[in-house]
C-alpha cells in the first residue's frame, strides 16, 4: 500500500514538474528573435502625416536660394555652415534647406538635372534616402526620443512619403527643357566639400512652364 | 619682550607654512580626478584606438586615467564597475556590452554619484548615463546602402553578416542598409548570419555560407573586423574578385584594402572624436556643468573607391 503510495506521489511530482519546465522554457528560431530587434511600435508614418503641411513644407518656405548658397560657400564655407546649415550633433555632415527655379537638361534613370542659374544641380528622383529632409528641416530632436530606431523611422516615413507623393507625378510629366520650381534638403560635408552637381532631396517640386 | 614677540612671530610663520604645504598636497591631491575607461572589448582594433584615446585625452586633461577591458562580457563589465566605484573613480567614460545589459552598471555609477559618458554605443535608457556620445550608424549604413545598390547595379543575391544581437549598433546599422535595398526587389538576401563583429567568426559563417550560396554578388558586414573575416573566406575560394564586400567602421586595414581595390566601401566612424569629446564632457562635469545633451551623434562618412585618398584611418 505504501509502495502504491509512493508511486503516485513520485506521479503527481513528475507531473507537477513537468508543467514547470514546460512553462518555464520556450524555443523561438533566431530569425524571430531578429526580426523582433527590428520592430518599431512609434507609428512614424501618422507623425510625419501630422507635420507634413503645417509643420515640414513650412519650414522649408524660409530655405536659401540653392545658387546664392552655393556661391557663399565658395567664398566662406566655415561661416556659411554655422550660420545656415543643421546637423543633429558633433562631425563634418551638414544639411542645407534649399529652393529654386531651373531649366531641365536632362532626365536621367536616378535623377533630374536642372540648370540653376549658373550652377548644375541635380534633384534626387530615385536614391531618396537619408536624413537630409529631416535634418534640415531642424524640427525634430533626437533627444525628444528615448529609442534612436523610432527616430530613425521618421526619415523613412518622410523619404516614403516623397517617393511615393512628391515624385511620381514630377517624373511621369518632366522633359527637356521644362521649367521646374523645387524646395528641398541638401547635404554636405564640410571637411570634404564637392559643390559640383549638388543633389536635393525635393520635399516640393512642380513643373511651371 | 621684542625677543618673545620675534620668537612668537616666526613660530606663527613656520606653522603657517607648514600648514600651507600640507593644505596644498591634499588640494593637489584633490584635485587630481580618477577617470576609468571601461572598454567592451579591446580584442578589436577599433576599440583599443577608442580606449587608447579617451585615456590619453582624460590624461591631457590632467587626470588619472585606467583601461578596464570587459572582454564582451557583461559580468565583468559589472566588476569593473564596483571596482571603480570602490577605488574612488570620479567618473567613468565607457563603451557597453550590451543595451540592456550594462543598463545596471551605468544605474549603479549613478546611484554612487560618479557620471557616466557612453561612447560609441547606446544603452537603451535615456536617464541613467549622463550623456551618450554616439556614432550615427544608421546614417552612414544608408549611404552605404546606397552605394550598395548603385555598385550591383540594383540586382543580384547578396549576405548580410551581423554583429553582436544584443547591441543596437547591430540594428540601427542593418537597418540602415535595409532602408535602401529593401526597395529594390532584385536585390535577393541569402543569408544573413551573426559573427558577433568577430573577424574569426566571420570567416567561418562565411565559410559555411559560400557552400550553400556560391553565386553570391556582395557581402555587407556590420563592422570591418568581420569584413576582413568575409574577406579572407572568398580569398580561399577564390571568390574574391567577384564578390563586392562592404563594411563599417573605418579601421585601417580595410582602408588599405579599399585603396588596393579589394574591399568596395566602409562607414568610416571617428572613434578618436568621439573618446575627446567624452573625456572633455568629464572635464566640464568635473567644472560643475550638468545639462548635457543625452543623445550626442557623431556623422558617419562613408569611404569608397571614388573618395578613399581623402581619407586616413579611423578618422582625425
Amino acid at each position: 500500500m505504501s509502495v502504491m503510495k509512493k508511486g503516485i506521489k513520485y506521479i503527481i511530482g513528475s507531473i507537477i514538474a513537468g508543467i514547470v519546465i514546460f512553462n518555464s522554457l520556450y524555443f523561438r528560431p533566431l530569425d524571430e528573435k531578429l526580426r523582433d530587434g527590428s520592430k518599431v511600435s512609434f507609428d512614424a508614418k501618422s507623425f510625419v502625416d501630422s507635420i507634413w503641411t503645417t509643420e515640414l513644407l513650412v519650414v522649408y518656405d524660409s530655405a536659401t536660394e540653392i545658387a546664392t548658397l552655393i556661391d557663399e560657400l565658395k567664398i566662406n564655407s566655415q561661416s556659411t555652415f554655422e550660420q545656415k546649415a543643421q546637423s543633429l550633433g558633433i562631425g563634418n555632415i551638414g544639411y542645407f534647406k534649399v529652393k529654386g527655379e531651373g531649366t531641365v537638361l536632362s532626365v536621367n534613370e536616378n535623377n533630374v538635372l536642372l540648370q540653376v542659374a549658373n550652377k548644375t544641380i541635380e534633384i534626387e528622383t530615385e536614391f531618396i534616402f537619408g536624413n537630409a529632409v529631416r535634418d534640415a528641416s531642424g524640427l525634430i530632436k533626437v533627444s525628444d526620443y528615448d529609442e534612436t530606431s523610432d527616430f530613425n523611422s521618421i526619415s523613412e516615413s518622410i523619404n516614403d512619403k516623397i517617393r511615393k507623393e512628391v515624385v511620381p507625378d514630377f517624373r511621369a510629366k518632366v522633359k527637356k527643357n521644362d521649367k521646374v520650381s523645387f524646395k528641398g534638403a541638401l547635404e554636405l560635408n564640410k571637411a570634404h566639400l564637392h559643390l559640383i552637381q549638388p543633389e536635393v532631396v525635393p520635399v516640393f517640386i512642380q513643373i511651371i512652364q | 619682550m621684542n625677543m618673545i614677540n620675534y620668537r612668537l612671530f616666526y613660530v606663527a610663520l613656520i606653522a603657517v607654512m607648514i600648514f600651507s604645504c600640507t593644505n596644498s598636497t591634499d588640494q593637489q591631491r584633490d584635485s587630481q580626478k580618477k577617470v576609468a575607461v571601461i572598454i567592451s572589448t579591446l580584442n578589436n582594433p577599433w576599440f583599443v584606438v577608442l580606449g587608447e584615446t579617451a585615456a590619453n585625452s582624460a590624461k591631457e586633461l590632467g587626470f588619472e586615467a585606467t583601461i578596464f577591458d570587459s572582454q564582451n562580457n557583461t559580468s565583468l563589465e559589472t566588476d569593473h564597475f564596483e571596482n571603480a566605484i570602490a577605488s574612488g573613480y570620479d567618473a567613468i567614460l565607457f563603451n557597453p556590452t550590451d543595451a540592456d545589459g550594462s543598463i545596471a552598471n551605468v544605474r549603479m555609477a549613478k546611484n554612487a554619484g560618479v557620471p557616466v559618458f557612453c561612447m560609441d554605443r547606446e544603452i537603451n535608457a535615456t536617464d541613467a548615463a549622463t550623456s551618450q556620445i554616439l556614432s550615427d550608424s544608421y546614417a552612414g549604413c544608408v549611404a552605404i546602402g546606397k552605394y550598395f545598390v548603385e555598385k550591383l547595379n540594383k540586382k543580384g543575391k547578396y549576405v548580410e553578416i551581423l554583429g553582436m544581437v544584443g547591441d543596437n549598433n547591430t540594428w540601427s546599422r542593418s537597418k540602415g542598409f535595409h532602408s535602401v535595398v529593401d526597395h529594390y526587389t532584385d536585390l535577393k538576401m541569402v543569408a544573413q548570419q551573426s559573427a558577433d563583429f568577430d573577424r574569426n567568426k566571420a570567416m567561418e559563417v562565411m565559410e559555411s555560407i559560400l557552400q550553400v550560396h556560391p553565386d553570391i554578388n556582395g557581402v555587407f558586414c556590420g563592422n570591418d573586423a568581420m569584413a576582413m573575416g568575409v574577406y579572407q573566406a572568398l580569398v580561399s575560394v577564390g571568390k574574391a574578385d567577384r564578390v563586392m564586400v562592404f563594411g563599417f567602421d573605418g579601421a585601417d586595414d580595410v582602408i588599405n584594402s579599399i585603396q588596393q581595390k579589394k574591399m568596395m566601401a566602409t562607414g568610416m566612424q571617428f572613434p578618436k572624436l568621439i573618446a575627446r569629446t567624452a573625456a572633455n564632457y568629464a572635464q566640464e562635469y568635473f567644472n560643475g556643468k550638468r545639462d548635457f545633451a543625452q543623445k550626442v551623434p557623431v556623422t558617419v562618412e562613408m569611404v569608397n573607391r571614388e573618395n578613399v585618398n581623402e581619407y586616413v584611418a579611423f578618422g582625425e
